[in-house]
Order: C-alpha cells, then sequence, then structure tokens
C-alpha cells in the first residue's frame, strides 16, 4: 500500500537535473508553483541552510531549513507553511520532508515522505501506521457504505 | 488551513498506538463498555483506562456512565479534522510531482 504521506514519481529526467529541480532556485521556479506570475524562491541548500518559497499573491508560502543534501541521492528539510492573509503571517508546527532520488531506466524516481510536527523519530513507523488507519477509514467513507470492519492496522 | 489548536497532534498521538487503533475501529461499529474494551484488547481495566484517558484527551471518545457500567461512543470530528489534515498534504504533494514531471516533459 501506499503509507499515509509518502509516495514516489517517476520523472523522465537524469537524476541530477531532477536534484536541481529541487536544490536550486532556477530550478525550482520550472515547476513549484511556476503558473503563478510572483513567486519568489530563496534557496541556500547546504546542511542547517534556509529556503523559502513565496507566493504573495496567493498568501501563502513555506519555508525550513535543509537537514541532509546528500546529492543526488537524498534531500531531507522541515517544512513551515505559513498564511500571509491580512498582512500577518501565521505559521504551522515544522513537519519534515524527505526525498529520495534514485536513477531508472528513462529518468528518476522520487519518493518522499512528509511527517507531521508531532513526531519523534523514535515512535515514526507508529505514527505511520495511525496515518495510514485513518487513510483507510477515508478511502472507506468516500467509497461509500458504512465504515465498519476497518482494521486497525495498516493493510500490506 | 488546519490549526493545532484543532488537537491534531493529540489525535496524532492516540492513534500511534495499536491497542488505541483496536478500541477505535471497534467504536466504529457503536458503543462498548469498559468490559468489552478490555476483553477485545486482552488487558485489564487499569491499563484499559490509561488508553481511554488518551482517547479522551484527543476527544475521540464520549463516555456515559449507568449503575457500575461505562460505555464508551467515537466521537468523529476530531478524526475527519485529521483526515483533512492528511488529504490536505497528499492533494499537495501530488500536484507538486505531476508539475516537476510536467517540468521535464518536451514542450
Amino acid at each position: 500500500m501506499n503509507p499515509a504521506l509518502s509516495m514516489s514519481r517517476s520523472i523522465p529526467a537524469g537524476i541530477d537535473a531532477v536534484w536541481l529541480a529541487w536544490t536550486t532556485e532556477p530550478g525550482l521556479a520550472r515547476w513549484w508553483w511556476s503558473t503563478w506570475p510572483d513567486t519568489r524562491y530563496r534557496v541556500n541548500a547546504v546542511v542547517g541552510g534556509e529556503y523559502r518559497i513565496e507566493a504573495a499573491e496567493h498568501g501563502m508560502g513555506v519555508r525550513g531549513v535543509y537537514r541532509v543534501v546528500d546529492r543526488p541521492g537524498r534531500l531531507a528539510f522541515s517544512w513551515i507553511w505559513y498564511d500571509l492573509a491580512d498582512g500577518v503571517a501565521s505559521e504551522e508546527p515544522a513537519d519534515e520532508i524527505e526525498v529520495l532520488f534514485s536513477a531508472q531506466p528513462g529518468g528518476t524516481l522520487v519518493a518522499l515522505t512528509h511527517i507531521g510536527p508531532w513526531t519523534t523519530a523514535d515512535a515514526a513507523e507508529n505514527y505511520r501506521q495511525g496515518w495510514a488507519f485513518v487513510l483507510d477509514a477515508l478511502e472507506r467513507a468516500t467509497s461509500g457504505g458504512e465504515r465498519e470492519g476497518i482494521s486497525p492496522w495498516p493493510r500490506p | 488551513m488546519v490549526k493545532y489548536s484543532d488537537g491534531l497532534d493529540a489525535v496524532a498521538t492516540a492513534l500511534a498506538n495499536p491497542g488505541r487503533r483496536q478500541v477505535v475501529a471497534r467504536l466504529q461499529r457503536g458503543a462498548a463498555t469498559s468490559s468489552q474494551l478490555a476483553d477485545l484488547l486482552g488487558i485489564g481495566l487499569p491499563a484499559l483506562h490509561k488508553h481511554l484517558a488518551v482517547l479522551h484527551a484527543a476527544e475521540l471518545i464520549s463516555s456515559q456512565k449507568s449503575g457500575r457500567v461505562v460505555t464508551h461512543r467515537l466521537q468523529r470530528d476530531p478524526l475527519r479534522r485529521y483526515q483533512a489534515w492528511l488529504t490536505r498534504r497528499t492533494a499537495f504533494w501530488n500536484e507538486q510531482l505531476d508539475a516537476l514531471a510536467e517540468a521535464f516533459v518536451a514542450p
């Protein structure tokens, strides 16, 4: 199954090109909110460096600090949404993102994990199972009928 | 935007335990008493009460006492808020990864 907030996508480009698309300002500008005219990018992709992507017109942004910068295979960073509504920034606590890149025939596989702000490292698997449980419930709820017989554990 | 004052961290903590997920799954099928839940989990009442306290803190269950029997019911709103949090982020990353893939497709 797709355990909660882990997902992957095949990208039709070489691993170095995909790495640059995640870790440089011109790279991010090609795809991250790229259709919004006023998106601004500030990126310092070194461990402890900061990034900030802001779309003023939409009143939102995301910022964080790089935890792991292991070119071209692994990137990890904190993730803080902020809302610019009414000129006042309101922030959510930091989530954590990890992105793994691996070469595959015809391109690069990008595997992403998004972890909520409540986790501690050793409990991550438990939280993932909690997510899977809720997503499972959601899937059943949206596929119609009563939400009965939901397994308390993620499906294999 | 979902705020953490909504208690999502408490919900996540409550669900980060197999026993408590079992309780929630059971209560999705209808109300149950403390003894029934303790039997289901194969634990004693004191241990069950610790789990129930965590579920109460997340406002995932409500309990009603009648004589010596306490009956527990699932409160679905916190679960729905948690689902909303998850679906919002899942939708976000799906969209971003689509955009990333499209950026490399020849025009």
